[in-house]
């Protein structure tokens, strides 16, 4: 699995970074910063599900891996 | 489809008749006129709320974003600024106010609402809303900006909020406008002669003036007017909402005490069903259609924040309280490019009142249960076996 942020969607309300932290951290402004390129382990994967579903912004997406984001 | 030509979002029955009124406006008639306050749209689609929230060139704040006006004869800096003022200010303060920022306000946070409850434990009865509830935000933004608590402030700031509503009560606003500025003003020159060289907001402030961040006398005490009174009301009214909530619904309660990783998701949905802000305004700066209908310049539009939070489109069962949901996107702190800068640390205030609370007082119930309302409206009396603060 793996995820983009579209940033000029993200407003840094940062729930994305409460509940999932070990793929979406948050920069000194608040938004949304990608760890290790947005790729999602097995274990993340319901914790980022729920970050997508979170985002108030609809700022996140799934990438179909193999796909690179811009 | 009950009458919305009239709707007015500041009425008491407006709060009493959601959750059925938002279901149908979100699903039935999710653009709206109303004749209310000199004439608005309304929206309360999740979908439409975040176009608007994005497109801020089409939907200004500039005007004014309450419905009536505040009334004081000064704008809200920076919510009611665009472009590149808006930019600046914003990048100004969200580091200060960010994620990892706040999260390192936990142990202050937790020692003041430790400190208030030891007070409060061996009386067995409080008004949880002044003496819990309204304190927390009120010492946590005064220390943010480095200043010492006044109870003017939320004097004046109660009658700002809540006078404009009276409609010809405008002498005890007046005052309470010219009162806060005096006070910031004053506070301005004396940091200003002591160098203001502090890590609090205030001379944070008072350094980006000087340096010509920002461009005027004027809107450095804006900005320092708008940071007290935001960071006052709205985080009070969500604390007593989930005080009243918790008491009200003595199971879930037992759920957050077996089980405090539910807290923050309960507070989520406590957001979500009582959205502090029912909405904030827009006004249009070039024809635009919105959901089907011609929107001309000048048009006001006011974002239904509460109702978007019960759009049944993005939440299943909207009217049903559930800590399960998904992700909860509700948009009770606003939505796009104003998204509430104090987000971050209402929530770690919420979380810790609550959390703290829950660990003194689990006991507590409502002296008057029927009388008592979720809504900031009077008193929260609650009720407990007293007992003494823990040791430390």
């Amino acid at each position: 699995m793996r995820v983009a942020v579209d940033k000029d969607r993200c407003a840094g309300h940062a729930q994305c970074c409460v509940l999932c932290p070990s793929v979406f951290d948050s920069d000194e402004f608040g938004y949304a910063v990608l760890i290790g390129d947005g790729v999602v382990s097995p274990e993340d994967q319901s914790a980022a599900a729920d970050a997508i579903e979170a985002c108030p912004e609809r700022a996140i997406s799934r990438v179909p891996e193999g796909e690179s984001d811009d | 489809m009950r009458d919305l030509e009239h709707f007015d979002h500041n009425a008491p029955s407006t709060r009493d008749d959601c959750p059925a009124l938002y279901a149908e406006l979100t699903e039935r008639c999710p653009v709206f006129h109303t004749d209310s306050w000199g004439g608005f749209w309304g929206v309360s689609r999740h979908a439409t709320l975040r176009r608007i929230g994005r497109e801020t060139e089409s939907f200004s704040t500039g005007p004014g974003v309450m419905i009536p006006p505040m009334g004081h004869g000064h704008p809200l800096v920076p919510l009611e600024t665009d472009g590149e003022r808006h930019e600046t200010y914003r990048a100004l303060l969200l580091p200060h106010l960010g994620p990892q920022v706040v999260a390192r306000l936990d142990p202050v946070v937790r020692k003041v609402a430790r400190g208030m409850l030891d007070e409060l434990l061996p009386g067995g009865e409080a008004d949880l809303n002044e003496e819990y509830a309204k304190r927390i935000p009120a010492v946590l933004i005064t220390r943010l900006l480095g200043i010492d608590y006044e109870p003017q402030f939320w004097e004046w700031t109660e009658t700002l909020i809540y006078s404009r509503l009276d409609n010809g009560e405008t002498s005890s606003l007046k005052e309470a406008g010219e009162g806060l500025y005096g006070y910031f003003e004053e506070l301005i020159e004396r940091r200003r002669a002591a160098g203001a060289q502090g890590d609090d907001l205030v001379d944070l402030l008072i350094r980006a003036r000087d340096d010509g961040t920002i461009p005027t006398e004027e809107d450095l005490r804006h900005l320092c007017f708008f940071m007290l009174i935001a960071g006052l009301e709205n985080t009070a009214f969500a604390i007593r909402a989930a005080l009243w909530h918790f008491a009200a619904n003595p199971d879930l309660r037992s759920r957050l005490l077996a089980d405090r990783s539910l807290i923050r998701p309960a507070l989520e949905e406590c957001l979500r069903m009582y959205a502090p802000i029912t909405g904030l305004a827009r006004t249009v700066t070039a024809p635009v259609e919105l959901d089907g209908h011609e929107l001309g310049s000048g048009d006001r539009v006011m974002l239904l924040f509460g109702a978007a939070g019960r759009d049944p489109s993005v939440f299943d069962s909207p009217d049903e309280f559930d800590m399960e949901r998904r992700g909860n996107p509700h948009l009770a702190f606003g939505v796009g490019a104003h998204r509430c800068i104090g987000s971050h640390l209402a929530r770690l205030e919420m979380r810790i009142a609550i959390e703290e609370l829950l660990d003194r007082i689990p006991d507590y119930e409502l002296a008057e249960p029927d009388t008592t309302s979720w809504h900031p409206a009077g008193p929260l009396v609650a009720r407990w076996t007293p007992r003494s603060p823990d040791a430390a």
